[in-house]
C-alpha cells in the first residue's frame, strides 16, 4: 500500500499518495523531511497552484518530471529567484519548494520557459475541498499550510 | 492631459497615471465617463505582478493601443465574454477589467494564454509604494481599490 500525506490548509484536509514507483527518491526524500508547514503562497504566474519554500534543500534530483501538472499533483521544483518571485532574497539563483496544484490552467513558469516539475505524490481525498479552501484564500488572505506524514 | 489616481483606499496608498488620450482616445474616453470606478481587486495568478479590477457591469470597449507585452506602471483595459476562457476564471463567467501592471517580468496570460489588451495609461508617480501595496496581497487577498478622476 502507497505511503500517504496529510494535506492541510485553513480548515480542508486531503490525503495524497506517495508515488514511490515514479519517483522514488523524491519521494523518499520529503518523506524524512516530514512534517513540513508554513505560510502558503499562491503563484502569480502559474494559475491554480501554491507553494512552500523549503527550510532546508533537499536535494531532490530531476525526477518524474512534466511541464503539465494537472489538479492533485504535489510537486517538487527548483524555483528561480530574483525579480520573478515574490519575497525571494539571497545569493541563491534558486530555492526548493513544494508546489500544489488544485486547479485546471496550471503551468508553472520560470523567467523564460515552463518549470520542470518533480511529481512525487497525488492527492486521491479532498481534492475539492483543499480547492475550495485556497480559492477562498485567495480573496481573503493565506494561512499555513501543513504537510505530515499518515503513519 | 488628463490623469486618474488609482488607490487602496484601507492602505490609503495611491499612484498617479497619465491617461494616454492620443493612443487610446476610445478606451481612455470610455474609463473616463465611468468614473469614479470601485471594487474589489484580485491578484493575478497567471499574468505576474498584476492586480486588476473587475468592472461591473462591463464595459465594451473595442480592442484599441493593443499589445501583449507590458511594462510596470501600465495600466490596460481588456475584455473576455461569457464562456470563452475555460471554467471562470477568478469565478467570473465574462470579464471586463482594469488591470494594473506593478512589476516585471508580468504579461497578461490567461488559460488561452497570452493576452492582447488595451493599454491606456501610464503611472508616473509613486508606483514603488503602490507597488507594495500590490504585492501585499499576495499574502493577504483580495483589497478595496478604486479609480478617480486626478
Amino acid at each position: 500500500m502507497a505511503r500517504r500525506v496529510r494535506i492541510s490548509i485553513g480548515q480542508a484536509t486531503g490525503v495524497a499518495q506517495l508515488l514511490d514507483d515514479d519517483a522514488p527518491r523524491t519521494a523518499e526524500l520529503v518523506w524524512r523531511a516530514l512534517p513540513l508547514e508554513g505560510q502558503a503562497l499562491p503563484s502569480t504566474v502559474g494559475g491554480a497552484e501554491i507553494f512552500l519554500p523549503l527550510p532546508q534543500p533537499l536535494h531532490a534530483p530531476f525526477e518524474n518530471q512534466t511541464i503539465y501538472p494537472i489538479p492533485g499533483d504535489l510537486t517538487f521544483y527548483l524555483q528561480p529567484t530574483g525579480a520573478h518571485q515574490a519575497a525571494v532574497s539571497g545569493p541563491e539563483r534558486h530555492r526548493e519548494v513544494i508546489g500544489f496544484v488544485y486547479g485546471r490552467d496550471a503551468q508553472i513558469y520560470g523567467p523564460v520557459v515552463p518549470l520542470p516539475l518533480n511529481v512525487f505524490a497525488t492527492v486521491t481525498e479532498g481534492l475539492h475541498e483543499v480547492a475550495t479552501e485556497i480559492v477562498r484564500m485567495r480573496r481573503e488572505g493565506f494561512g499555513v499550510l501543513r504537510l505530515s506524514r499518515m503513519e | 492631459m488628463r490623469h486618474v489616481v488609482v488607490r487602496f483606499p484601507k492602505q490609503g496608498v495611491q499612484a498617479r497615471a497619465r491617461l494616454l488620450d492620443d493612443l487610446a482616445p476610445t478606451t481612455c474616453e470610455a474609463i473616463w465617463r465611468h468614473l469614479p470606478l470601485r471594487g474589489t481587486s484580485l491578484h493575478d495568478i497567471w499574468s505576474g505582478r498584476q492586480v486588476f479590477l473587475p468592472l461591473q457591469p462591463p464595459l465594451r470597449v473595442e480592442p484599441e493601443n493593443c499589445s501583449l507585452y507590458v511594462v510596470p506602471g501600465d495600466l490596460y483595459y481588456y475584455e473576455r465574454g461569457p464562456h470563452l476562457d475555460r471554467g471562470r476564471p477568478y469565478g467570473y463567467l465574462e470579464l471586463s477589467e482594469i488591470g494594473l501592471v506593478y512589476g516585471r517580468d508580468s504579461q497578461p496570460w490567461s488559460p488561452r494564454g497570452p493576452k492582447v489588451v488595451n493599454i491606456f495609461a501610464t503611472i508616473g508617480d509613486n508606483l514603488e509604494q503602490f507597488a507594495a501595496a500590490c504585492e501585499q496581497m499576495i499574502w493577504d487577498g483580495a483589497q478595496d481599490l478604486e479609480i478617480l478622476p486626478g
